[in-house]
């Protein structure tokens, strides 16, 4: 008993709280322990393995599995979608680029809204900081207005920061 | 509780997938809790007790029932939990190097009352060993005899964990003393 | 389907060494650009520092049109930047406080400012307070300026919005006309709700009124 300490008393009382159970998680373990079958998602087999590798075969998991449940499986971790948007009524074609899919311009295409003045994609992100920058006709680098910017390292090419919290 | 544990375990031993369920309905909030508080990020915590339930499903048959079946439990979760703290989470090994700076970690306190956070990160601030201790004698209200079962410490140096563990949280912990 | 997946992955990680290999620059850089940064990732991960960053950055460079002499110079500078960041944020500092210590830093904000950053916060993640100071500095901003008015926000608890009301409104101010270094501690005090003006250290509260007319 902590009788002897009250601040002690507060700080069990704290953390006796219940954590919130989220029915999803709840729903993924009665599969896993009763489906008989080892479906883990593959990027938690993965980590088990050599650390290194990981960061290598996750992105290549990743685009193996997109597909319906593919949300569920990809989510190691948590992550949070967010709207990428760009006006740009002049351009045939807008791609998203970051530290997210490899500064591949080919990843993310953004899609064109209503009159096709904007464009805009949804990508779900990890926390924590990330850089990203619009290709414009696979050619024009155009940082976002309403973020604030990264520094070009030298590259001489703009790109902006988004940052992402814990979803604590 | 009835049924109680055992006749749950034995009904799933017998292959009733809704016995199983009923288990894990009884013990997840305390599962998810203890990882949770022992890891600090939720989604490792859901990861850990995933795999303690999906461990434990497979070997019901070795569950003997003497043994109350929530320790048994708790004793896979803190297996799974120790060994995803242990792989190379540099989060946790920096916040075991931020608490050997003890003068630096105190928590100041936040005006809009973060205490539950500061909690977090006092506790996340302990050792592993202290942490898992204070929390299984603490939290989950087991006796040393049960955590000496989950953790496989002897006595003595589980008392002197929690003690270690009492003596640092209230340490951080300070500046909210007289809130 | 996802059997398939994950047999293949098993493969290609029974095919990877444990150290020193990262499939996606295959491909993307050439031999000689490819061994010299994944000796970079190696050295960082040695140090414990995060390595993510540095094939970001490599694969970022290519991305951007960049030769195999500018990535690698970018690679190291980041990593060095990386070391430094760790040093004035403490080793408790997590991947995306470093990545944004090491932003900071490039962009000229001192080690010492950081590291007074850092005891300003109370242990709170700084990624946030150190992505605003990059930006306020890339907009013009002073880097001592810039981190005396984010110190503002950090000891007043900030959060998102209140660094985002402050980037929006001294880019605001700037594009108006005002002296950025003027308009980054007007608005940092604004937003504190502090009464008296916010004054970088180790300058006479003069000083910043005669240059840019006007901290009251």
């Amino acid at each position: 008993m902590t009788d002897r300490d009250p601040l002690l008393d507060r700080v069990i009382a704290e953390l006796k709280q219940p954590v919130a159970v989220d029915p999803a998680a709840r729903r993924r373990l009665l599969d896993a322990a009763l489906a008989g079958s080892r479906r883990r998602p593959a990027a938690a087999l993965l980590r088990r393995l050599a650390p290194v590798a990981v960061a290598a075969a996750a992105g290549i998991a990743l685009v193996v599995l997109a597909g319906p449940g593919a949300e569920r499986e990809r989510g190691e971790r948590w992550t949070m979608p967010v709207r990428f948007a760009l006006a740009a009524p002049a351009a045939r074609g807008v791609a998203l680029v970051g530290d997210f899919n490899d500064w591949d311009p080919d990843a993310t295409p953004l899609e064109p809204v209503g009159a096709g003045d904007e464009w805009a994609v949804t990508v779900r992100l990890r926390p924590g900081r990330h850089a990203y920058a619009f290709v414009v006709d696979g050619t024009q680098w155009v940082p976002d207005p309403t973020a604030p910017l990264a520094p070009d390292d030298g590259f001489g090419v703009p790109s902006s920061v988004i940052f992402i919290p814990e979803r604590m | 509780m009835w049924p109680s544990d055992a006749d749950l375990v034995r009904r799933a031993r017998d292959g009733d997938p809704a016995a199983f369920e009923a288990l894990v309905d009884r013990h997840y909030p305390d599962c998810l809790r203890y990882a949770f508080r022992m890891l600090g990020d939720r989604a490792d915590a859901e990861e850990a007790v995933q795999d303690a339930f999906v461990r434990a499903y497979r070997s019901l048959w070795r569950y003997r029932e003497r043994d109350q079946f929530r320790v048994w439990l708790l004793r896979i979760l803190a297996n799974r939990c120790r060994t995803r703290a242990a792989a190379a989470r540099r989060r946790l090994r920096h916040l075991e190097a931020f608490a050997a700076s003890m003068d630096r970690t105190a928590v100041a306190p936040q005006p809009n009352g973060g205490f539950g956070r500061a909690v977090q990160r006092a506790l996340a601030a302990l050792p592993a060993e202290q942490r898992e201790a204070f929390l299984l004698k603490h939290v989950e209200e087991l006796s040393y005899e049960e955590i000496a079962r989950i953790t496989g410490a002897g006595l003595s140096a589980l008392r002197m964990r929690v003690k270690r563990a009492r003596e640092r949280l209230a340490a951080l912990l300070e500046a909210y003393r007289d809130d | 389907m996802r059997w398939t997946a994950v047999a293949l992955c098993a493969l290609l990680l029974a095919a990877a060494p444990l150290h020193g290999q990262d499939r996606r620059l295959d491909g993307r850089l050439d031999a000689e650009t490819r061994r010299a940064v994944l000796a970079l990732v190696d050295s960082a991960r040695a140090a414990g520092l995060p390595t993510e960053p540095l094939i970001q950055k490599a694969l970022e460079g290519e991305s951007k049109g960049a030769d195999g002499a500018r990535i690698i110079a970018a690679v190291r500078a980041l990593l060095d930047r990386l070391h430094a960041a760790r040093a004035a944020l403490g080793r408790t500092a997590g991947d995306a406080e470093l990545v944004a210590g090491a932003a900071a830093l490039y962009v000229g904000v001192t080690a010492d400012r950081l590291e007074r950053l850092r005891n300003t916060n109370s242990g709170a993640p700084l990624t946030l307070a150190l992505v605003a100071l990059a930006d306020l500095v890339q907009r013009g901003v002073p880097p001592d300026t810039a981190a005396t008015a984010i110190e503002a926000l950090a000891r007043a608890r900030s959060g998102e919005a209140e660094y985002r009301m402050l980037r929006a409104l001294v880019d605001q101010d700037i594009r108006s006309g005002a002296a950025p270094a003027a308009a980054a501690l007007e608005r940092a005090r604004r937003i504190t709700g502090s009464r008296s003006p916010v004054i970088p250290p180790d300058e006479p509260s003069g000083a910043e009124s005669s240059a840019s007319g006007g901290v009251r």
